[in-house]
């Protein structure tokens, strides 16, 4: 299957075909008004069986979405090509950091001796690790 | 008494304990009680990206903790608001989802039911408890002009989170107002902090954070309020950097929320942990 | 009872011995259709006798005989045509036989045309021509008009597009014309409260304050005491004004008018007493014109916010009067329109009058910068010129793009919107933007006159109230009330209606033409479910205590009956126990019964006999209106009388003539098709399928395969 035909095939992608390319999401887009990013274009290569460039510069801000007119879950479907892009081609360097704390602690960082000791300071309770995220982690992904 | 399952997410804990002291001041002053869960974890916010599956059973996770207290969960995070509410809703409508979703918590021995609602910190105070019960609180109403951000997934997409209208939000808006500060009207004042494609792209995600801290400062603000750690983190935290990488001067003082409400009740700055915010607050803007 | 076979000048092989029972006599001839033929029909039939006519398909039979209202069978198209053997001829007519014995009376409803006057609600273009046309033939019209002025919308404007003409042009003679007429009276101030009776004898309850002043002299003095101010469009105005229309007098606005009684203590003619009054009439038109969206619900452009951002009858109105000078405009179009966050459809007219704006503009001042916003620039047929002229007219610019929103900048507008064509953002700034936004229909007034609307304009009931099939109800839309169209296609639908009304007037009784469904108030509220109430098309259905049809707005398509689990519903003509009955006595072990819609697929039968393609010979077809009539019931009747295969067969799923009665049909059939199954039958052997007329070889096909067995 290729990319469009992943989409459609998603639960979360339906929404796909009701773009009419209008540009409301683009027009309003905080990233597109500082760069090239542009996710109409993303939606109409995607409809076009082309490759979508810039997938990962969307903020998820979810104004696209709000305002479409044709109801076309613009932020979401990002969401899923980034989920279809990752597992053809891998995580993106940035995500890899996070997806390792999430193993060792079931935080997206390293909670260490010195957050505790500050925490301890101001009378907060001490953050305790987990492993049942790892454990998610594996069995979600390991298939 | 209102009580309350009370989740800190990630960055809290690592970053801005400030906004969990102050939380548990004002709730306790409100007469609300936050029963803490041991070793909550992660929301799953990222996974909305890597694995649906993973997304959905990391925040069914968090939410069952709440469930099996019996209470609601409380977020202080916009990104674990809008990442616990979008799996909720997924889970309640799709059996099937939700079953294979228990399979996956049932080797940790825990169970999503959909008992439990989720709901931000900013919520409770707006529609659980309510402007007029906040007011009976403030005792030292402060002088100060104040420019709101609501962050994004506090409101947004406004179909799954159904709270205020993210085209004309009003409720920080009113929660400021209740503490004797002015909320002031600044331009783009609905625009995201960035923070979310920091890690794609830093030039994007700084130009961003200081195109509004430029707004705010462009109506002379006191200050900024925030509902949302990672906002925080880009505002306050970051600000310095931003400064430097924009050639940009701001100093614009960035609180959480429960801060300024705190500061309202009669606590004093150190209660609130005014110090670890980053740019520094001079207590004395706040005198009447 | 009397049946009539033809052998179409012996192309058909009638079977000796014809014997349908008791009290059925056959009569035969070789051309029915001719003069004779139907003397022979007139002299041995009784008052009222039932008769069945065998013979060409019914699509031509109707031509001849409908005002024997019989029940046809066609043994030409699919029995003597396909070749199939003449037994199949007695099974056919056997089964009308037995279906018109057994059927209730087949009444052909019809209503007196007691009141020869017309009732128009709506003082504009269409509502002034309509009157003008209905006036002209002779007949009493009544004009109401809610504002104190008539003219409507184009009243306001400065120009009608896409020439340009000042609106006096066309408003002044019509308005002429229409007072000069001695056959109407016009009712200024006035509203329709409610509607009783049934078409060409309708009551209608008007609330009345009339023409306010008699022999105004225009002297002014009352505008001069008034304390109320009203934003009238962009225009700032008294609660008590004058428009260059006519009644040629002050009027009241009395939206706004207070009631303080300042004008009237500086003017004894002026009276402000409202009354109620009931008008008699045949026929109701519905002419209001166009009521614009309310652009404050589009959030994100700041409309009420920001007081440079206009809507376009703002902008025209201000402009031309010289209230504002802006020396950089954008035009946004589609404000609001095609969007599913507020209307979801194309109000048509939008870009048009945006292109209207844009030259109003430039012929005002060349050095005004103007920018058009658009998704698609919609200028259909000779509209194009228009846009052609707006394009060459130097410095318009066009941006492909919907704007995201409107924010204010200091003293500038700025609005962010995609470039398609260039694939960046953009953001322009401006001293003053026009919202182009589309219009909404007058939702109090359709449901006023039970005229289903669903949110949006009321599209398929001003198609059928203009069919030549559908019942006849007597009232109209018509004009941008109907849907958002040009002064001119407004002043030509007004005709069409005017003409409809005329014909109507003239009747002294019109018929129904089309069966109804008719419900027994006994069994249905004993059951109550009230399932047919949402299910009608067309909105006939309604609860007044209990569940009713009114014939009227029945379309005779039969969803409602094949819905209605207590047998109350039932469409005549092909009522529950007919239908039953016809199955029984036309089936016989192993054949396969065909139900097809008259719209369609029964035409693909009978073009399959033209073209003389191999069918099935134990193939049976019984004409249904539609698809949507066919319930589980007769689908087990039919099984259990042993047919091997049915099909159900109509129009494709956007064509059905009662809008959405193939698809009821899909999804009852395919519920059924469980049940079947559940009964140890082969759920393939129940079929629904889309056949067009012209889809003969796809019948064809499917019903060879149905024979063998397959299913695909």
């Amino acid at each position: 299957m290729n990319l469009k035909e992943k989409i459609l095939a998603d639960p979360e992608g339906k929404s796909l075909v009701n773009c009419f390319s209008c540009g409301m999401c683009t027009g309003g887009c905080p990233v597109a008004r500082i760069s090239d990013y542009n996710p109409r274009r993303i939606i109409h290569k995607v409809m076009l069986n082309m490759e979508p460039e810039d997938i990962w510069l969307c903020a998820n801000c979810y104004t696209c979405e709000e305002r479409c007119p044709t109801k076309t879950n613009v932020a979401d479907l990002i969401n899923l090509i980034r989920r279809i892009t990752i597992k053809k081609d891998g995580m993106p360097e940035f995500i890899k950091p996070l997806v390792e704390n999430l193993k060792t602690t079931g935080y997206t960082v390293q909670i260490g001796e010195l957050e505790n000791k500050r925490r301890e300071r101001m009378n907060l309770p001490a953050v305790e690790t987990t492993d049942e995220i790892k454990k998610i982690i594996q069995k979600t992904t390991l298939k | 008494m209102k009580k309350y399952a009370y989740y800190l997410g990630c960055t809290i804990p690592f970053r801005e304990s400030n906004y969990d002291l102050s939380t548990r001041k004002v709730m306790d002053n409100l007469d609300v009680e936050l029963v803490d869960l041991e070793g909550a974890g992660c929301c799953g916010l990222y996974y909305e990206q890597i694995n649906e599956l993973t997304h959905l059973a990391m925040s069914a996770r968090v939410i069952s903790m709440a469930e099996s207290l019996g209470l609601d969960l409380m977020v202080l995070c916009n990104g674990c608001n809008g990442s616990l509410v979008k799996a909720r809703n997924k889970l309640v409508e799709n059996s099937e989802l939700r079953d294979k979703v228990n399979e996956i918590l049932a080797d940790i021995d825990r169970e999503f039911r959909g008992t439990s609602e989720i709901k931000h910190v900013i919520r409770i105070l707006y529609e659980d408890i309510g402007i007029d019960e906040i007011k009976k609180t403030v005792k030292n109403p402060l002088n100060v002009k104040v420019a709101a951000h609501y962050g994004c997934h506090l409101l947004k997409p406004s179909e799954q989170i159904k709270f205020d209208d993210p085209r004309e939000p009003k409720s920080l808006d009113e929660l400021i107002e209740v503490t004797g500060a002015k909320s002031v009207d600044y331009f783009d004042k609905n625009l995201c902090c960035g923070g979310f494609v920091l890690g794609a792209d830093k030039d994007i995600a700084y130009n961003m954070t200081g195109q509004k801290l430029q707004n705010v400062k462009d109506v002379g603000a006191d200050l900024m309020i925030t509902a949302c750690p990672f906002c925080h983190v880009m505002y306050d935290a970051n600000q310095r950097a931003i400064e430097n990488e924009l050639q940009k001067k701001f100093g614009i003082p960035v609180l959480h929320y429960p801060q300024l409400l705190g500061l309202a009740m009669g606590f004093n700055a150190r209660d609130l942990a005014l110090e670890q915010n980053r740019v520094r607050v001079n207590p004395g803007i706040f005198d009447s | 009872m009397k049946v009539f076979i033809c052998d179409c000048n012996g192309e058909i092989d009638i079977p000796q011995n014809l014997d349908f029972g008791d009290g059925v006599v056959v009569k035969t001839s070789s051309k029915l259709c001719s003069e004779e033929g139907k003397e022979l029909i007139a002299n041995s039939i009784k008052k009222n006798e039932k008769i069945v006519i065998a013979g060409c398909t019914p699509r031509i039979a109707e031509k001849f005989f409908a005002e024997f209202n019989p029940e046809y069978v066609n043994i030409r198209e699919h029995v003597a045509y396909p070749g199939h053997a003449d037994g199949k001829i007695r099974d056919l007519i056997k089964g009308a036989v037995e279906k018109v014995r057994i059927s209730d009376e087949t009444s052909t409803g019809g209503f007196e045309i007691k009141n020869k006057s017309a009732l128009i609600i709506g003082g504009g273009v269409a509502g002034l021509e309509t009157a003008r046309q209905v006036a002209s033939a002779g007949f009493k019209t009544y004009l109401i008009e809610k504002e104190p002025f008539l003219g409507g919308t184009i009243a306001k404007l400065d120009r009608l597009y896409p020439e340009g003409m000042p609106n006096s042009h066309t408003l002044y003679p019509l308005i002429n014309e229409v007072v000069r007429d001695k056959n109407i009276e016009i009712l200024v101030n006035s509203e329709l409260k409610e509607i009783s009776g049934e078409i060409g004898n309708y009551r209608a309850t008007i609330r009345t304050r009339g023409k306010v002043i008699e022999d105004c002299d225009l002297c002014g003095k009352c505008k001069e005491v008034c304390p109320v101010t009203v934003d009238d469009d962009g225009i700032e105005r008294k609660a008590i004004y004058y428009r260059a229309t006519h009644p040629d007098s002050y009027g009241i606005d009395f939206e706004n008018c207070t009631g303080c009684g300042k004008c009237a203590k500086v003017c004894d003619k002026i009276k402000l007493d409202e009354t109620e009054i009931e008008l008699d009439v045949g026929s109701i038109i519905l002419a209001t014109g166009m009521k614009e969206y309310d652009a404050r619900m589009i959030k994100e452009y700041g409309y009420g916010k920001y007081k440079n951002v206009f809507t376009k009858l703002e902008f025209e109105r201000k402009f031309a009067n010289r209230l504002i000078n802006p020396k950089k405009v954008v035009i946004v179009l589609c404000a609001g329109s095609r969007d599913e966050n507020h209307l979801p459809y194309c109000s048509r007219v939008c870009c048009l009058l945006g292109l209207k704006e844009a030259k109003l503009i430039k012929d005002t001042d060349p050095e005004v910068d103007v920018y058009v916003t658009y998704i698609d620039l919609r200028s259909y047929g000779d509209f194009e010129n228009l846009y052609t002229t707006v394009r060459e007219t130097c410095g318009v610019n066009f941006i492909q793009g919907r704007p995201s929103e409107i924010v204010e900048k200091g003293d500038k507008l700025l609005i962010r919107t995609e470039d398609i064509l260039l694939g960046k953002t953009i953001e322009l700034d401006t001293d003053c933007v026009v919202l182009i936004t589309g219009s909404v229909p007058d939702y109090e007034l359709l449901e006023k006159l039970g005229i289903p609307s669903d949110g949006e304009f009321p599209v398929d009931y001003v198609n059928s109230s203009l069919s030549v099939d559908s019942n006849p109800r007597g009232i109209f839309v018509c004009g941008a009330a109907a849907f958002p169209k040009p002064v001119a296609e407004s002043i030509s639908e007004a005709r069409d209606v005017a003409v409809t009304v005329i014909n109507l007037l003239n009747k002294e009784r019109v018929d129904m033409k089309t069966p109804v469904a008719d419900i027994n108030g006994d069994i249905c509220s004993e059951v109550g479910c009230k399932i047919c109430l949402d299910i009608c098309p067309s909105g006939a259905i309604y609860s007044d205590g209990g569940i009713k049809v009114d014939p009227s707005m029945c379309m005779g398509c039969g969803v409602c009956t094949a819905a209605c689990a207590s047998g109350a519903n039932q469409l005549i003509g092909y009522d529950d126990k007919g239908l039953l009955a016809q199955i029984e006595n036309t089936v016989k072990e192993g054949d396969i019964l065909a139900f097809l819609c008259k719209w369609s697929s029964y035409n693909a039968a009978d073009k399959a006999g033209y073209e003389k393609l191999k069918y099935p010979e134990n193939t049976k077809i019984i004409r249904i209106p539609c698809t949507g009539r066919v319930d589980a019931q007769i689908i087990l009747k039919a099984f259990s009388c042993g047919v091997k295969g049915i099909l159900i067969a109509g129009c494709p799923p956007d064509g059905c003539h009662y809008v959405s009665g193939n698809l009821r049909a899909k999804k009852r059939i395919l519920a059924t098709k469980e049940l079947v199954e559940q009964l140890g039958i082969a759920p393939d052997s129940l079929r629904i399928e889309w056949i067009g007329t012209e889809e003969s070889k796809k019948l064809v096909d499917i019903l060879n395969e149905m024979d063998k067995g397959g299913n695909q």
